[in-house]
């Protein structure tokens, strides 16, 4: 946006912008209600003269337009009560005031708002603040009463129009005499409140004070005129270079379930530093010769990166900015501070960072009103906040002997989404305070945060030379407690697996050990069969650290092989025989393989070459071989298995695990599953996975047993039918398939009643846990989640059905066993709950390493620091965080993290979202940035679920509503399959890149047609064009749309069709048949945005030049039950006549909701003036219809120039020069007509005020009209609007109304309406952060706030 | 997540009772029941020096029962 230093008469950046019929309307909009800066031009009204009047800093104007629109919150009163000690007097007290407000004009000063809304301020010299006195010796209030009073006082708000900006009051009471003073914070800031303390108390004492020179009133003034400055616009570069573009506003974690967009309420955390902490502080900073609210500062930031991960930090320091001698006003500043760190740095550095980014700063400090103005400028793009945590330290009051308490608030602006506030007490501590957007951030996370800001200290000054990384966060009790495992009292024996299940032989050998298909295996044949193999084996050379391959399908004869192979000694390495040969070949040799187990019919699977011994077991003749068990003993230490995992990069890696930690892994977890001899298990899990195994060795473990599919692809209905028939009790089901299986069962209700389902391989969103809940009916659920590094399932999540989580995925719970799980940052410190860390899996149960590669095993199981006993840590590049009750969430995986316009992001979050839509399989995220694509971008591939199609622009649409705008693919490409290397893992380079749609070419048919088609092609210089195509999917907007109608008018001066016409109508072939057939019924305003819905209608009445096209991201996110319409701009319209007034530009509309929703319920919607219409409208229509709600999106009244009243002010023989000029000017224009139609409607004073306009007007007046898209037409439209508002009086009417206002509109101190002004039933507006006047309409966080209130009032 | 590039540079390569083997920089106190083994660099280079050291993956305990 150009803000102030544009030209008024600039254009939109023409056909080429993305926005360019927009960028026009809010630049000039925003200049017409911004009055023109350099040129101050005081105003008399009604012939009454007033005082010299002072423009408002923009500091100030944003206080103000908070004041208008209701909101209090963010800039509180600003309150000093002091009470005296008995030797003052109630006489001295009260002459010191008067003192007091004769030195500082603040509390003296005054506002006047004239006709059109331009504020001053201003201040008379004889003026006071009120006094209030109550009580008196002879009858002092009690104390409770003064309380009351006081706090009656100054809570009380105040009215900046009627009366001066502060008021005291003055109590005596059983407790003394004490005084309030209340200022206004638009005069006011907490330095300037310490600086009038010292003051009121040197008057008490009848000191006398250096003479002040008052300049606060003019400080408006002094802003503006430094503003145009070069100074200024470099000092602005600086800033420009050191955020640029991308940047990332450090924050503490938010909660899980929000997209960031905070809502009004705040929420305050205060707490206490003991007088011993800051006296050390003191010492300390002392010492090392730093200040010690530097030290403070230091801390906030060491906190702020230990909490974010991320030492590239920026933050806000709010600066008071004030000299020694300075008048009462308001001169603090937030101050951005960006400057990079490692968590090597000491504390000192950290100061050092912070003092040398404050310096900095400080030289090229702007308004932050303004800076946030500048940088938000992309109009594409919603804008993040450039500070959004805030550290401020106020300084103490100076301690006098006269003051014997003084109440502090620390009562914090309330702007940024998280502030810190730290001041020193009158106890010598130090009080501290979170203020924070509770939408935002849980209180308990801050509550902790608060506490390790205090722990951060005390070990900053424990001793020299500490570095943030060696800062602890979490205290040992806490970390013992977060990292336990689940309750487990039971005992574990030291019995190896297979000697579990061979007890139960013994005992119960006629007991059902395994249902598969039409074979019943009993424990003891099973027991038997394997024991017998065993000898086989042993006579093989099978024996400790000895492996074989177990190649058959998963089968009883598989189960045989490796209970046999543990027998005799050996560790057995599942191989999956459909696997690629080349893998399998990869496993069988990387892992020693002595002897191959499989069948005859799968010889051709396994490859050639090996130096292993191959037993068919379809022929092998077993019967010489003992039943009994061999009698090996097995170490501990000895190798159980060999799991081969696919590597990220490469081959598969053998994970050898040892028997110890695998027997009391089953043992515990078989406890945690509550398994006995009851359980009958469907272990659906495959066998190429460890936790397939710990599936079917927990039944048998425990003497149940266990119903093996006969093949992988039961269908759901068989899954459930096997259940129901073989008594199922358990089932272990990876989460896509459960997902299906709970489809069926609920869509036939024929769930068998179960006791357990456990499940996991991958994220759970909450979406598909309730269906798991209600669908299966199920006692319990278990979420498992483990690396095949630490064994089966190390952590589980187990649930009764129904539970509810917030974030993306179920969580992952907590250790299993003789484990214990950490979330650790990069230097291996403990993060606190809700960061998010890597998740190291630690204690016994974990593997040996990887087969043959001492250096990764190295690489990721490395020492345990915080084991008392020795042990190691398993890093498992998933990041984590701790939940409020201890249990794990998943997040992602460390390199599936990518970076992208300064954003971080999480691919799995968007592959979640991805995958929560109808008919989405299988979900991928890439960020790409190669040849195909140009630059870097997210495109995303999906794969549909068997027979289902993809509605990828629904999907899109979908996405846009669930994530963050940044986060949403550029593309989304659907995939028949996502592609397999022979790995059989994902191939990444066989991706195809996004294509633009491929478009068939329709040729006209008919002449109209033919002649419609020529014109949009030159028009939008776009070829080819098809007759189907849509006018605004091939890059058509409001001002092509304009130019082609005047382009078909000159060439069929009969034509009647309007843009509404062409926006109902969007294709050359719709359109040429309005053309054909005379313009459409619907009315030359209309445009029906969305035509059905069950909710009522939504009128969308427009801004200046808006055509409604504006509105269309908004009715895409209210969906397709929400019906919209949207009235053109009139000054786009047809029938527009100069001079129209209000009254007359709302007939047309209000007859059409009249025809269209009389008796109706529904909505208006009116955006910038469009506002003023709606509410007219709606006045007008009254109980004709049910209106619900009128929403106001950052609707402004008129500038200051045309209101009726305000006289303009020459300079001696300027207006005669003007009124030359313009004259001089019409001569030449080719608008000279439209023109003299607009000046023909002006009396002398209308006349007058143009003039003044125009003179404020640094470029020369345009004459580039009369084209649409010209400067002069645009001045022409804006100069046509202010003469139809200016009549405009708004009158109270109840109807209810919910208001927003864009966060920039604030700062750019626009005359937003207070609504509450006109109905009972509106509320103060709310704020729309990162975004302005012209884009709000188009915000995401508007959308969802929208959408709230619309459904609030159905 | 870059995380290894701030890791700090000097490395030691360490080892449990088990003669299991690892690495763990020499800024952060030693973990309980690890020893350094005389070699130090970065952690690359650590990694690189197990590579040759470990060549028995078996624990110690295991090793000595199976001898």
């Amino acid at each position: 946006m150009g803000g102030s230093t544009a030209s008024r008469f600039a254009p939109g950046n023409g056909l080429n912008g993305p926005l360019p019929f927009q960028a026009t309307i809010g630049d000039d909009m925003n200049k017409l209600f911004t009055p023109a800066p350099a040129n101050y031009h005081p105003v008399i009204i009604d012939g009454e003269t007033f005082s010299d009047g002072f423009p408002l800093t923009l500091a100030q104007k944003r206080i103000w337009s908070l004041e208008q629109i209701g909101n209090s919150t963010v800039f509180p009163l600003q309150v000093l009560t002091l009470r005296w000690s008995a030797s003052v007097t109630l006489d001295q007290l009260q002459g010191a005031l008067v003192k007091l407000a004769d030195r500082h004009s603040a509390l003296r000063t005054r506002f006047r708002r004239f006709a059109g809304g331009r504020i001053e301020q201003f201040a008379l010299s004889g003026d006071t603040s009120p006094v209030e006195t109550l009580g008196s010796d002879s009858n002092p209030l009690t104390s409770p009463e003064a309380d009351e009073q006081r706090q009656a006082f100054v809570s009380r708000p105040f009215d900046l129009l009627n009366g001066v900006a502060s008021r005291c009051q003055l109590i005596i009471s059983q407790d003394g005499l004490e005084s309030s003073i209340v200022l206004h914070p638009i005069v006011c800031d907490e330095a300037a409140l310490a600086a009038l303390q010292e003051d009121l108390v040197a008057f008490v004492d009848g000191r006398s004070l250096p003479i002040l020179a008052d300049d606060s009133l003019h400080r408006g003034a002094i802003e503006e005129t430094w503003l145009e400055t070069d100074d200024f616009a470099s000092a602005l570069t600086c800033w420009r270079e050191l955020i640029g573009e991308e940047y990332n506003a450090t924050v503490l974690p938010t909660r899980f379930s929000t997209s960031g967009y905070a809502g009004t309420r705040r929420r305050r955390a205060p707490f206490q530093l003991d007088p011993a902490l800051w006296n050390d502080i003191k010492t300390y900073a002392g010492q090392h010769g730093q200040s010690a609210e530097l030290l403070l500062s230091a801390a906030f930031a060491i906190l702020l990166a230990r909490y974010s991960g991320t030492y590239t930090l920026q933050y806000g320091l709010l600066l008071s900015n004030r000299a020694s001698l300075e008048p009462i006003c308001r001169t603090e500043q937030i101050l951005p501070l960006n400057f990079e760190l490692t968590s090597r740095a000491s504390v000192l550095d950290v100061c050092q960072a912070i003092a040398s980014s404050r310096t900095e700063g400080a030289r090229n400090l702007v308004p932050y009103e303004r800076l946030v103005q500048e940088m938000q400028s992309h109009e594409e793009r919603e804008q993040e906040a450039i500070v959004k945590s805030l550290f401020e330290f106020r300084a103490p009051c100076a301690h006098s002997e006269r003051v014997l308490h003084q109440r502090v608030k620390l009562a914090p602006r309330s702007d940024v989404e998280l502030a810190l506030i730290v001041s020193p007490n009158a106890s010598g501590g130090l009080d501290a305070q979170f203020d924070y957007a509770e939408d935002l951030y849980e209180p308990a996370m801050i509550e902790r945060a608060a506490l390790h800001f205090s722990r951060i200290l005390e070990q900053a000054v424990g001793r020299t030379g500490v570095r943030i990384k060696d800062i602890q966060l979490i205290g040992e009790d806490e970390l013992r407690i977060l990292s336990a495992p689940y309750d487990d009292d039971g005992a574990n024996d030291d019995r190896p697996v297979h000697e579990h299940i061979a007890a139960h032989a013994a005992r119960t050998p006629d007991k059902t050990a395994i249902i598969f298909a039409d074979e019943v295996w009993s424990h003891g044949r099973l027991d038997q069969s394997a024991n017998r193999l065993a000898h086989r084996l042993i006579k093989l050379g099978v024996g400790a650290e000895v492996s074989v391959a177990i190649a058959v399908k998963r089968s009883p004869e598989a189960i045989v092989g490796i209970l046999a192979t543990l027998k005799a000694g050996g560790a057995y390495i599942p191989v999956e025989p459909d696997h690629p040969t080349t893998r399998n070949h990869h496993i069988l040799r990387d892992g020693g393989v002595k002897v191959i187990l499989t069948h005859s019919w799968l010889l051709d699977r396994i490859p050639d070459g090996l130096d292993a011994i191959i037993l068919e077991l379809d022929r092998l003749d077993l019967s010489d071989e003992q039943d009994a068990a061999p009698d090996v003993r097995v170490h501990k230490d000895q190798l159980a298995y060999i799991m081969y995992t696919s590597g990220s990069t490469g081959l598969p890696k053998g994970v050898a695990v040892e028997h110890g930690p695998l027997t009391h892994h089953m043992q515990n977890t078989s406890r945690v599953y509550g398994m006995s001899e009851e359980s009958r298990e469907l272990p659906f899990l495959p066998f190429s996975s460890d936790g397939g195994h710990e599936r079917w060795m927990n039944p048998l473990m425990e003497g149940g047993s266990i119903i093996l599919p006969d093949h992988p692809l039961w269908t759901p209905e068989e899954t459930l039918t096997v259940m129901r028939k073989h008594g199922a009790n358990n089932a272990s089901i990876p989460t896509t398939y459960l997902q299906q299986l709970a489809e069926w069962a609920d869509l036939t209700d024929s769930a068998p009643p179960m006791r357990l389902y456990s499940f996991g391989g991958e994220g759970l969103a909450q979406q598909t846990f309730d269906l798991l809940s209600t669908a299966l009916k199920s006692e319990w659920l278990i979420n498992g989640y483990g690396p095949t590094e630490t064994i089966m399932t190390p952590m589980v999540w187990k649930v009764r059905a129904g539970q509810k989580f917030e974030g993306t995925y179920a969580p992952i719970g907590r250790a299993v066993g003789n484990r214990r799980v950490y979330v650790l940052d990069p230097d291996l410190n403990p993060c606190p709950i809700g960061v998010t860390g890597e998740l190291y899996i630690a204690g016994e149960g974990m593997a040996r390493g990887y087969i043959g590669k001492p250096d990764t095993t190295a690489d990721r199981f490395i020492p345990d620091p915080f084991a008392p006993d020795g042990g190691r840590l398993y890093r498992s590049g998933d990041l984590t965080r701790w939940r409020e009750d201890g249990t794990v969430e998943f997040v992602g995986r460390v390199d599936h993290q990518v970076k992208l316009r300064g954003y971080r992001i999480e691919l799995g979050e968007i592959e979640a979202a991805l995958l929560q839509q109808d008919g989405v399989g299988e979900a991928l995220v890439v960020l790409r940035d190669d040849e195909a694509t140009k630059q870097k971008m997210l495109v995303a591939y999906v794969v549909p679920k068997q027979g289902l199609e993809l509605d990828i622009s629904a999907i899109h649409l979908a996405l846009e509503r669930a994530l963050p705008a940044y986060m949403v693919p550029s593309a989304i490409v659907s995939l028949k399959s996502m592609p397999i290397n022979p790995n059989s893992k994902l191939d990444r380079f066989a991706l195809p890149a996004p294509t633009p749609m491929q478009r068939t070419i329709i040729e006209p048919e008919t002449a109209t047609e033919a002649e419609v088609l020529e014109l949009w092609q030159q028009i939008l210089n776009i070829s080819p064009i098809s007759v189907e195509d849509n006018f605004f999917s091939i890059g058509g907007n409001s001002l092509g749309a304009i130019r082609i109608l005047s382009a078909l008018r000159q060439r069929k001066p009969q034509d009647r069709t309007t843009i509404a016409d062409l926006f109902n109508n969007p294709t050359v072939r719709s359109f040429a048949g309005i053309i054909e057939a005379g313009h459409d019924q619907s009315g030359s305003e209309v445009i029906v945005l969305r035509a059905s819905g069950s909710r009522p209608m939504l009128y969308c009445f427009p801004g200046l030049l808006v055509s409604t096209r504006e509105y269309v991201k908004l009715v895409d996110y209210l969906g397709a039950d929400q019906p919209a319409t949207g009235f053109i701009c009139y000054s786009l319209s047809e029938q527009k006549q100069i001079g129209a007034s209000v009254d007359e530009i709302i007939e047309g509309y209000v007859d059409y909701i009249r025809a269209n929703s009389k008796g109706q319920p529904c909505y208006f919607l009116g955006w910038s003036w469009g506002g003023l219409l709606a509410y007219e409208a709606a006045r007008r229509l009254g109980d004709e219809i049910d209106l619900r709600l009128i929403t106001m999106v950052d609707v402004c009244d008129l500038g200051t120039e045309f209101a009726i009243g305000a006289t303009p002010r020459f300079k001696q023989g300027e207006r005669d020069q003007l009124h030359a000029t313009v004259q001089d000017w019409l001569s030449r224009t080719a608008m000279r007509a439209e023109w003299d139609r607009l000046l023909g409607v002006m009396d002398a004073d209308t006349y007058d005020q143009f003039l003044r306009f125009v003179g404020d007007e640094k470029d020369a007046l345009p004459t580039d009209g009369p084209d649409i898209s010209s400067r002069e037409h645009t001045f022409w439209i804006l100069i046509d609007n202010a003469l139809i508002f200016r009549r405009h009086q708004l009158q109270p009417y109840d109807v209810p109304i919910h208001s927003w206002a864009a966060d920039d509109s604030l700062n750019r101190g626009l005359n937003l309406i207070d609504w509450r002004r006109y109905s009972p039933r509106a509320n103060p507006a709310e704020i729309i952060s990162g975004t302005n006047h012209l884009h709000v309409i188009g915000s995401q966080a508007f959308h969802s706030r929208l959408a709230h209130r619309l459904k609030d009032a159905l | 997540m870059s995380a290894v590039e701030k890791l700090p540079e000097s490395w030691s390569v360490v080892r449990d009772a088990e003669h299991r083997y690892s690495v763990w920089p020499d800024d952060k106190a030693m973990p309980v029941g690890w020893i350094k083994v005389p070699y130090s660099g970065t952690r690359d280079a650590c990694l690189a020096r197990i590579k040759e050291l470990w060549v028995d993956p078996r624990p110690l305990g295991l090793r000595q029962a199976m001898a």
